[in-house]
C-alpha cells in the first residue's frame, strides 16, 4: 500500500468522536507523513499543520532546493490558491513557498506557507493575516481525503 | 526698500508654502516629485493655484443665442452627434509646477509634521578648516587688490612727502602702497552625520514594498540634511546575507535569498566601528523590512541592537513594511524586547498612505 492510500486509511479508521486534535501518521517506502488533525468529518478534515519526509536522501543544495519546490509548485495547483517559491536561503539550507496571492476573507488574508528543508522534509500550514489584530497565526487546512490522497502522491513524486 | 515686484513674489512663494503645507500629506504619499529632484530643486505641481491672467470682456462680443436654428429647437441630441472626433492640435492646459529648494521643503516638512529641530550630539563634531579673506599682504594678484587701503596709503604717503595738493586732488598709487587681499584659516566646528539605510531584499519584499521605502527615504533625507552641515548616506541591502551598494542597486534589487536580518545589523556595526567614530559622528540607522525573519535569529538581532547599535546610534529607526502576507514577526519581537527606549523609533508602514505617521514617528523624537 502507497502512503497516499495508508494516510487516507489512517484517517478513515479514527473512532467517529475520538478526542480531536490528535496526529495521524503514515509510513511507506521510507516516506512519513503526518498532519495534526483538528477535525474530521464525512466530506473531509481539517488539520493545522502537516509534516512530510523522505528518510536516507543526501542533503539538497540551494540549487536543488528551489527545483523541488518549483516542482512542487506545478504540481500542487488544486490548492486554493497557486503556489511560488519565495525565499531559498543556501546557508540554512531551506525555501519557503507561499500562495502567490493570499485569500482575502473579511478582515483575514491567508495564504498557504510550506518551508522545504535540504534533507529532503517539508511542513505545509496555512496562515491567516489578522487585518484588526495586526498578527498572523496558523489556521486549518481544510481538504477532502481525495484531496489529501493526492496531495501525499504529489509530495511522493515531486521529491522523485 | 523692498519693491513691490519682490512683495509680490514674496506673497507668491506664501502662498505655495500654505499649498504645499497643506496637502503634506498628498505630496509625501506620493513619490512622483521625487523624480523629479534635480540637484537642489524639485518641481511640485501645483494644479490649484491659478495664474493671474488678461481677460476680455463682453463689450462687442455679442449676446447669446447667435447660433443657426430656430427658438425652442432642442440641441445635442444623444446619438445625432458627429463621428467621433480627431486629437486636438492645441495646447492643453497645464499644471503649474514650482521649485522649491530642499531646504525649503524640508522646513515645510517640518513645520507640516511639527518636527522638533535635531540637537547634535556632544559639542561640535569636526573641525573643519575653511579659508577667509581676513588679511591684508603687501604682494598678490591685482584681482585680489583692495582699491581702499591701497589709496588711503598712497594718500597718507603724498601727504607725507609734501606731494598732495588738496586743489587738485590727484593720487596716485606706486608700487609700495598697493595693498592685496589674503586669506587666513579659519577652524569652524561642522555637525556631520552619516545615515545607513538598511534594506530586506529578499524574496517576499515586493516592489511596491521598496517604493514605500524609497519615499520614506527621501523625506527622512531631506529632513536630516536640512539639520546637519553635512550628511553621508550610505546603503546596505540584505537577505540572508547582507552587503553595501549604491543608492540605485539599494532601490532595484530583489533578491530571492532568505531572510536574516541579523547580517544586515552585523554589517552597519562593522562601518560604523570602521569609518564613523562615535565621537565624531551623529549616526542613524534606518531598518526596513517586512518582518519575515527566519529561524532563531529575531533573538540574535536583538542581542546585536541592545549591546552594539543602539548604544551607538542617535537614532534606530525600524519600518515594518505590510506585504501581501501581511505583516512579519519582527516588530512585535523589537516591541516586547525594547520598552521605551529613546533613541529606537518602530513604525508599521501598512501602504502610502503609511508612510505621513511613520516620518513622524521617526523624526518626532528631536534626535
Amino acid at each position: 500500500m502507497n502512503l497516499s492510500r495508508k494516510i487516507a486509511d489512517a484517517v478513515e479508521t479514527l473512532p467517529p468522536g475520538g478526542p480531536l486534535p490528535c496526529p495521524v501518521e503514515a509510513e511507506a517506502a521510507g516516506a512519513r507523513l503526518s498532519v495534526h488533525l483538528t477535525a474530521q468529518g464525512p466530506v473531509g478534515i481539517a488539520f493545522d499543520g502537516l509534516d512530510y519526509a523522505a528518510a536516507g536522501r543526501r542533503d539538497l543544495s540551494a540549487d536543488e532546493l528551489r527545483k523541488w519546490g518549483d516542482r512542487l509548485a506545478a504540481r500542487l495547483t488544486y490548492l486554493m490558491e497557486p503556489l511560488v517559491v519565495l525565499e531559498v536561503d543556501a546557508l540554512a539550507g531551506e525555501a519557503a513557498l507561499r500562495s502567490q496571492a493570499p485569500t482575502p476573507r473579511g478582515d483575514l488574508r491567508s495564504f498557504y506557507e510550506v518551508r522545504l528543508r535540504r534533507e529532503g522534509s517539508l511542513h505545509l500550514q496555512r496562515i491567516a493575516f489578522d487585518e484588526a489584530a495586526r498578527r498572523r497565526q496558523a489556521v486549518p487546512c481544510r481538504m477532502t481525503i481525495e484531496v489529501l490522497e493526492r496531495l501525499a502522491d504529489d509530495l511522493v513524486a515531486s521529491l522523485d | 526698500m523692498v519693491r513691490k515686484i519682490e512683495r509680490d513674489q514674496n506673497r507668491f512663494k506664501q502662498i505655495v508654502r500654505g499649498k504645499i503645507k497643506g496637502d503634506l500629506r498628498k505630496y509625501i504619499t506620493h513619490g512622483e516629485m521625487i523624480g523629479k529632484t534635480g540637484g537642489e530643486l524639485v518641481s511640485i505641481p501645483l494644479p490649484q493655484i491659478q495664474i493671474p491672467e488678461f481677460r476680455y470682456g463682453s463689450k462687442n462680443s455679442g449676446g447669446v443665442g447667435q447660433g443657426p436654428g430656430d427658438v425652442g429647437t432642442p440641441i445635442g441630441r444623444a446619438g445625432e452627434g458627429d463621428s467621433p472626433g480627431s486629437a486636438g492640435d492645441s495646447p492643453g492646459q497645464h499644471i503649474l509646477e514650482v521649485e522649491l529648494t530642499l531646504d525649503e521643503l524640508a522646513e515645510i516638512l517640518g513645520e507640516g509634521l511639527e518636527l522638533p529641530r535635531i540637537e547634535p550630539k556632544g559639542r561640535a563634531n569636526i573641525i573643519e578648516e575653511k579659508d577667509k579673506y581676513t588679511g591684508i599682504r603687501q604682494a598678490g594678484p591685482e584681482s585680489l587688490r583692495h582699491f581702499k587701503r591701497t589709496y588711503k596709503k598712497a594718500l597718507k604717503r603724498q601727504i607725507a612727502s609734501n606731494t598732495y595738493n588738496p586743489a587738485d586732488p590727484m593720487v596716485i598709487p606706486v608700487r609700495e602702497d598697493k595693498l592685496y587681499r589674503s586669506w587666513n584659516p579659519v577652524f569652524l566646528p561642522h555637525s556631520n552625520a552619516v545615515v545607513l539605510y538598511l534594506m530586506d531584499v529578499s524574496g517576499s519584499m515586493t516592489d511596491d514594498q521598496k517604493e514605500i521605502v524609497r519615499i520614506e527615504a527621501f523625506w527622512i533625507d531631506t529632513w536630516l540634511k536640512s539639520q546637519y552641515d553635512g550628511v553621508t548616506t550610505r546603503y546596505i541591502i540584505h537577505d540572508a546575507v547582507a552587503r553595501e551598494v549604491d543608492q540605485h542597486t539599494f532601490y532595484h534589487t530583489r533578491e530571492s535569498g532568505g531572510t536574516r536580518i541579523s547580517s544586515a545589523y552585523n554589517l552597519a556595526n562593522k562601518i560604523i566601528e570602521a569609518d564613523h567614530p562615535v565621537a565624531d559622528w551623529n549616526i542613524y540607522v534606518l531598518h526596513f523590512s517586512d518582518g519575515d525573519n527566519w529561524g532563531e535569529d529575531n533573538r540574535q538581532c536583538v542581542a546585536m541592537l541592545r549591546d552594539q547599535l543602539l548604544p551607538k546610534c542617535n537614532l534606530f529607526g525600524y519600518g515594518q513594511v505590510e506585504s501581501p502576507y501581511g505583516s512579519g514577526e519582527f516588530y512585535r519581537e523589537l516591541e516586547e524586547a525594547f520598552e521605551h527606549v529613546p533613541n529606537l523609533a518602530l513604525s508599521e508602514i501598512r501602504n502610502k498612505d503609511g508612510i505621513y505617521e511613520s516620518i513622524k514617528e521617526f523624526l518626532g523624537r528631536g534626535r
